[in-house]
């Protein structure tokens, strides 16, 4: 073979190896960050129902459970993704049927917006409007500052799909003889039930998996669930304050939490790919 | 009938005005509440390293460190994930087989999924003590005792960020029409030949996925708090430790309270924060839709 | 007396489960226009990306029987590689890299292979270009983007990319189709120049075009075979009146399972 052929043989087999590397790195560390939780984490799990239900042990003492946390984080998630069901879907509904409209573009922008904002500033937001007025922080100023951080998420998801019907559906539902926003509602929107579910996860996943917007806002309630207006906690709080802490018991607990986020997200995340296949997060 | 319909649109309008009201409220809150620090510090709030919030009155403010620690971590990490990207979209697209493929897109799937705090924790209990034991503090003046520095934040963070940049490339690596593939075969080009011609092509998807990147980079707080050490130092030497504009925000949240300028200087760090990430992003996607449109046009 | 430019033995080549090549067996004399005629459909630009094996490229494709390019079996021998790289090919819509120049896209193959530099690689670009007749129209704006060219000038452009790489065997797939008349007369007028150095196999859908042009050929139709030699025999009837009697042929017999006449 000639020189400059084998040089070029050998500097494909380079890069080849190169970016195979880097593919395999990127599996390697998905790979460990699952398997650190997963060891680091199942044995708090393991406690079963008190890891579920019981309040942190105390330092240096029992592992304990995350219950109060869980239920702040089943709260905030619950009240975040009604929220921005009920805000997003109908933007994006406008986003997608009245594009041109002025209304329409200044939704296109806020809502880009509220996307291009870090979550922590909107966590700083609520904490100057709701926080300082109630004068203490709160599950329900979390539940906000998570619904507006996945506000975008659902309107962006709703406009796609609706988007995304074929023309020939969209002329059949308008050809009914009824109003447009009636052939919408009660056509349009049923026809396309997937997308619409698939937004709500995606915007229920992240208010999951958020912990900045609910620094300022949620408080820091780690033993017991006071109810919505009083301060309180949630799973991604708890391992980001627990995380760093000298107390081996509390770092166990912290990788519990991990654990269970993960489970949580990962169902998640599997339940939205099922429903619509692949979407960009 | 009438009276129905417009109803449903009244719903529909209005909710979509609160939408917009959300958006208003965010820059407006965050204008006025920011409004006291900057009439007093001016651009010395940008400029001044000096962060002293229990300073006699008002407090001291000055972000310029946290300030270029955001920008440093920023363009590391976006590298990190850029490199990553370009290395991995060429592996899957020139030489791997159709299994690793797949399973390379699961672990992208996996690694999008996970929360952030997850990715935070990691760094912490993985990253950071392999920092700390391959000795890298040595090489800085101020290194890092735990392992918790500019480098391992800008790693994880980098990380994070690998699967939505690899989305960006990937999509529009594919975009290319294979007319252009069959034409770099039928040159006798080899993989990386062919991926350095079909990279050209797809050249500002790529800068699209650094800025969008970026913006986000920007925006990060979790990871970061967790794996940057905290301190107020300039970020020369990757192996020390630092503060961002999001980390600082995220140390100060129990003291919002306790000192009068402090709800203040945050907000004003956060609208600086905003403003970054949101120029960049939209520039980001500016080209992005322009890559797009061109890919589109040339494949005709 | 060399070997033929290519020549293949009982070649089938599938896509996953549908086969779209029966049994063919060509052989393409050196320094012959070859034309390889069908109409749509009928696997003839599968055919010649078995040649260069960028059938290979598509999803689930198989080949089997014997392909030889150059004297060298493509799908076996080690030196396959090598016989290719003698091989160019121009494609039915002009595809020259949009983002390169139009002295980038000519220089690519030689820069590949290390054939020249410099001054010297200057010299083949501007051979390649003028053997294109292509020359006279960019010799000024070497440094332009290739896309700043009109439809057939890309044309041209792109088979001085494939000449610059001084290929022996130039296989090109219908490319004229997507040209209007005047530069598909150009071009035609470029193949018949360029027979006298290289082979030329030519997939083409017009029958009057493989007349004025190719010395033999092919006519297939489904995937087969169906006549091979000299043009004039190929084509001793009119070309649809050839096609129409295949086609009923088809119909009314069994072999690629399309029903009988009388069965609707």
């Amino acid at each position: 073979m000639k020189p400059r052929s084998i040089r070029r043989k050998l500097a494909d087999r380079a890069v080849h190896l190169l970016t195979a590397a880097s593919a395999l790195a990127i599996l390697g560390v998905v790979g460990h960050i699952l398997l650190s939780a997963v060891v680091e984490g199942l044995p708090a799990l393991l406690l079963g129902a008190s890891f579920l239900l019981e309040p942190p042990g105390p330092p240096g003492g029992d592992v304990g459970g995350v219950g109060p946390s869980l239920a702040g984080t089943l709260v905030t998630v619950a009240i975040a993704t009604l929220a921005s069901a009920a805000l997003g879907i109908p933007a994006g509904v406008m986003l997608s049927e009245e594009r041109g409209s002025p209304l329409a573009k200044a939704a296109e922008k806020a809502v880009e917006l509220i996307a291009e904002s870090p979550s922590i500033v909107v966590g700083l937001v609520v904490f100057t409007l709701l926080v300082v007025p109630m004068r203490r922080p709160s599950a329900l100023a979390a539940a906000v500052s998570l619904g507006v951080v996945a506000l975008p998420y659902v309107a962006a998801q709703v406009r796609e799909s609706l988007a995304a019907i074929p023309l020939a559906y969209r002329e059949a539902a308008f050809s009914l003889g009824l109003r447009k926003w009636e052939a919408v509602f009660l056509v349009l929107l049923p026809m396309n039930a997937r997308g619409v579910a698939t937004a709500v996860l995606l915007g229920s996943m992240r208010a999951l998996g958020e912990t900045a917007p609910v620094l300022f806002t949620a408080g820091a309630a780690f033993h017991a669930f006071y109810g919505i207006d009083k301060p309180s906690s949630t799973l991604s709080l708890l391992i980001f304050l627990f995380a760093g802490t000298p107390y081996e018991n509390w770092r166990r607990l912290a990788w519990g939490a991990v654990l269970l986020l993960t489970l949580l997200s990962a169902s998640l995340a599997f339940a939205t790919r099922r429903l619509a296949g692949r979407v960009r997060m | 009938m009438r009276k129905s319909i417009d109803a449903i649109y009244l719903a529909v309008a209005s909710t979509t005005a609160i939408v917009v009201a959300v958006a208003a409220t965010i820059v407006l809150a965050l204008s006025m509440e920011s409004a006291d620090v900057l009439a007093r510090e001016g651009l010395s709030f940008v400029l001044s390293p000096l962060w002293s919030p229990s300073e006699e009155g008002y407090g001291s403010y000055g972000i310029a460190l946290p300030l270029a620690g955001t920008l440093v971590v920023g363009a590391l990490a976006t590298s990190i994930a850029v490199a990553l990207s370009v290395a991995t979209v060429v592996y899957l697209h020139e030489y791997a087989p159709r299994q690793v493929r797949e399973a390379v897109s699961v672990a992208m799937f996996a690694m999008a999924a996970l929360p952030t705090v997850v990715f935070g924790m990691w760094g912490l209990s993985a990253v950071a003590p392999l920092v700390r034991e391959a000795g890298l503090g040595a090489l800085c003046a101020r290194g890092s005792p735990t392992g918790q520095s500019v480098f391992t934040a800008a790693l994880v963070v980098g990380l994070m960020l690998t699967p939505y940049a690899s989305s960006v490339v990937s999509a529009a690596y594919d975009a290319v029409p294979f007319t252009y593939v069959e034409a770099l075969h039928s040159l006798g080009a080899l993989g990386f030949e062919r991926a350095r011609v079909l990279l050209g092509m797809v050249k500002r998807s790529v800068a699209a996925a650094a800025l969008l990147s970026f913006g986000r980079a920007v925006g990060e707080t979790t990871i970061v708090a967790l794996t940057i050490g905290s301190a107020f130092n300039p970020p020369l030497c990757p192996f020390e430790p630092a503060h961002t504009v999001s980390s600082l925000i995220a140390s100060q949240y129990g003291n919002a309270f306790l000192y009068p300028g402090l709800t203040s200087a945050l907000s004003a760090a956060a609208l600086l924060l905003l403003a970054t990430s949101a120029v960049t992003t939209t520039l980001g996607s500016r080209i992005a839709r322009a890559a797009a449109v061109a890919a589109r046009g040339e494949g005709a | 007396m060399r070997e033929p430019a290519v020549r293949t033995l009982g070649l089938n080549v599938w896509f996953g489960q549908n086969q779209v090549l029966h049994s063919v067996s060509i052989t393409v004399p050196r320094g012959a226009v070859y034309a390889v005629l069908g109409p749509s459909g009928c696997g003839k630009s599968t055919l010649l990306r078995t040649i260069n094996r960028l059938v290979l490229l598509r999803e689930g494709a198989k080949v089997e029987g014997l392909v030889e390019v150059l004297g060298v079996d493509v799908y076996r021998d080690h030196s396959a590689e090598e016989a290719l790289s003698r091989v160019g090919m121009v494609f039915q819509t002009p595809n020259p890299f949009p983002h390169l120049s139009i002295y980038d896209n000519v220089a690519i193959g030689p820069r590949l292979r290390g054939m020249a530099r410099g001054r010297e690689l200057d010299k083949l670009v501007r051979w390649a270009l003028e053997k294109a007749a292509l020359w006279d129209e960019v010799k000024d704006r070497l440094k332009s983007p290739a896309s700043s060219l009109s439809g057939g000038q890309q044309q041209r452009l792109c088979i001085a990319r494939a000449l610059a790489t001084m290929p022996e065997l130039l296989l090109m797939d219908e490319p004229t189709a997507n040209l209007d008349p005047v530069n598909a007369a150009k071009i035609e007028e470029l193949i018949r120049e360029l027979s006298r150095e290289v082979t030329i196999i030519l997939v083409t859908h017009d029958a009057e075009q493989a007349k004025r042009l190719a010395s033999a050929g092919a006519l297939l139709f489904m995937g087969r075979v169906v006549s091979e030699g000299p043009i004039s025999s190929i084509l001793s009837r009119s070309y649809s009146s050839i096609i129409q009697s295949l086609v009923h042929a088809a119909r009314t017999s069994h072999p690629t399972g399309k029903p009988h006449a009388g069965e609707r």
